[in-house]
């Protein structure tokens, strides 16, 4: 149990060692000098600081990330009593055959598609509605948004099955206090989703409002003014001075967006078990599933390999959709 | 949307109002509930009459009943959860500020490499090295045991990219007198930065202590021992997982529950509110 931990110190050694130790020799003998200037030791002092960081993601992060690639080849199996062994790309082909693989990857899509792209609209719309607030308010504003967010997901599944319950839920009692007739809500196939996304749209992103207001708060108001003086509508004032100059900000929150969108789990795992009838199969939940119910570790990391390269590839798009005219 | 500049006239400034307001009352709307009902007794069937806008009958005995449903164990869950919190967090912002200020402000080959390295991390998916870690926690023992919980949180480069993204921001000025009068990387790092980084270091600590706090997938699948359930986990014990379908439970009960599992992290927030939007905002708002 402790042992593994000297892998840890030799890890810290190692990066605070070796790559200055390389550097610096290679520029000793590239100037033919012998001695260790200031700048030589100043090298040294930034491996050394960053030594930990490295040492810890190269053990709890590179190594298992490498892992799971190489794994992926494999068809090693809790379940099977078979010798695992270099399978080449079968995994991969057993995936794109798999009908639940692009059934998950679809039903994941479908939530990525309306619950980024209205999150972000509305984490703006709310930015600019809080800066026509007076200071105190802006920061009640900013504090009331973001504070559901902090809630743990366990718990935010925990409110939401008793809100949305098929029986004498919350959102039941309601209904039935207007005289509507009660939902069966999680359980209702057409409902599920459609309620998942909903909750989404209205707890809004705190941290896309906060980064908004303080985008946009920062932009000059001498632009405004000689838009104004131009004569320039509303929405050419809009889609001329605040959406270019907010950019960096539009990508940082697409981005981010994307990366958390794509890795739905909490709702799937905690409040529907991807269902009824696998309406809210996510990709995460899909690989979960793979791996702790059938153990089969080569499948589920050749499917994580193939999500990861899903997200990178629409970040990529995305990034270079959106960046086409930002100045840094 | 156009008069950000000037704020615009009173009956846009009114109905931007009106707009917050809705959205924080409904966003709001779940904490509140949870709240109320969680000091109301609600059995496990009841009807709307039964829940008021305020806490009908300050049943705070809903608490001791969530220790009692859980045979004592929640007090164990809660320390857990501290533990799981704090501790790794300490040793995170320590290492990551370290990391933050060599690639902030010290000039050495490979920085800009590093520094990619990080930015590019961030699309990996937790689940993609979740599988070899799962893995790697029965190789090294680690399974079932505080390691587990600890040790990977302790560093990593998660953090690292704001702590630099806000020591670039500091002047230089400072640090090179120092190291013209000769202290070391070290001294100017202990003297000079760490007590000019309060503020980046007081944001980071609420946002990885809510994380290791709210984190429940790691815990719930690294553990099985009931002494080292977290509040998550534990509350996941009750709800149940994979199953679309609500037990039976006494919701008040439960709710106590829920809004143990929330009072730290909405405590945090409150009391390190001030420097937060300035620290949020680091990252994210230029380039």
């Amino acid at each position: 149990m402790v042992f593994p931990l000297w892998y840890l110190v030799g890890l810290v050694f190692f990066w605070a060692l070796v790559p200055a130790g390389v550097l610096v020799g290679v520029d000793a003998l590239r100037k033919k000098r012998r001695r260790l200037t200031l700048r030589h030791q100043q090298w040294f002092w930034a491996y050394a600081f960053l030594a930990a960081s490295l040492a810890w993601s190269s053990l709890f992060l590179f190594v298992p990330l490498a892992q799971a690639v190489v794994q992926s080849f494999t068809n090693l199996s809790l379940s099977s009593a078979a010798a695992t062994t270099w399978v080449g790309l079968r995994n991969y082909t057993n995936t794109l055959k798999d009908p639940f693989w692009w059934h998950a990857l679809f039903v994941t899509f479908v939530y990525v598609v309306f619950t980024v792209p209205a999150g972000i609209l509305m984490s703006m719309f709310l930015a600019v509605q809080i800066l026509k607030q007076p200071k105190p308010l802006q920061t009640f504003f900013k504090a009331a948004l973001y504070v559901p967010g902090v809630v743990s997901p366990v718990v935010g599944a925990a409110v939401m099955k008793w809100v949305f319950h098929s029986g004498d839920g919350f959102a039941n009692a309601l209904l039935r206090s207007v005289g509507l007739p009660p939902q069966n809500w999680f359980a209702d196939p057409a409902l599920a989703m459609p309620v998942l996304i909903a909750m989404v749209w209205l707890s809004a992103n705190g941290v896309g409002v906060i980064v908004y207001a303080a985008a946009i708060g920062n932009i000059p108001k001498t632009y405004y003014e000689v838009a104004k003086i131009d004569g320039a509508s509303p929405w050419r004032v809009f889609f001329s001075v605040t959406w270019p100059l907010v950019k960096p900000t539009t990508i940082f929150v697409t981005i981010t967006g994307l990366i958390a969108g794509f890795q739905v789990f909490a709702p799937a795992l905690l409040i529907t078990g991807g269902g009824p009838l696998k309406t809210t199969y996510f990709v995460n939940y899909h690989i979960y599933r793979t791996f702790y119910y059938e153990n089969d570790f080569g499948m589920a990391s050749t499917m994580a390999v193939l999500l990861m390269a899903v997200v990178v590839a629409v970040s990529v798009v995305n990034y270079r959709w959106l960046a086409t005219d930002v100045e840094y | 949307m156009t008069r950000v500049g000037q704020r615009g006239t009173l009956v846009g400034r009114a109905g931007a109002f009106v707009i917050l307001l809705f959205f924080t009352t409904v966003s709001l709307a779940s904490l509140y509930l949870m709240v109320t009902s969680s000091l109301t007794h609600l059995g496990t069937s009841f009807e709307l009459s039964d829940l008021d806008w305020y806490p009908k009958d300050w049943a705070w005995d809903n608490f001791s009943g969530f220790f009692a449903l859980t045979r004592g164990a929640g007090f164990i869950w809660f320390r857990n959860s501290l533990i799981v919190a704090v501790v790794p967090t300490v040793f995170n912002l320590f290492f990551s500020a370290m990391a933050g200020y060599a690639l902030a402000k010290i000039d050495f080959p490979g920085r800009l490499a590093i520094f990619w390295l990080i930015i590019a991390v961030m699309a990996v998916p937790a689940f993609v090295t979740l599988i070899p870690l799962y893995q790697m926690m029965f190789r090294f023992a680690w399974f079932d045991t505080f390691f587990a919980l600890l040790i990977p949180r302790m560093a990593g480069l998660g953090a690292v990219f704001l702590f630099k993204q806000f020591m670039t921001t500091l002047p230089k000025d400072l640090m090179e007198a120092a190291r013209v009068d000769g202290a070391s990387e070290w001294s100017i790092f202990r003297r000079i930065v760490l007590p000019m980084a309060r503020p980046v270091l007081a944001v980071m600590f609420l946002l990885d202590f809510v994380a290791a706090w709210n984190d429940y997938f790691w815990p719930y699948l690294v553990t099985n021992s009931k002494d080292l359930m977290t509040m998550q986990v534990g509350l996941i014990s009750l709800m149940g997982v994979d199953q679309g379908f609500v037990l039976q439970l006494d919701y008040g009960v439960v709710m106590a529950g829920a809004v143990l599992a929330s009072l730290p992290v909405i405590a945090l927030f409150i009391a390190l509110q001030r420097h937060f939007v300035r620290g949020l905002t680091i990252g994210a708002v230029k380039g």
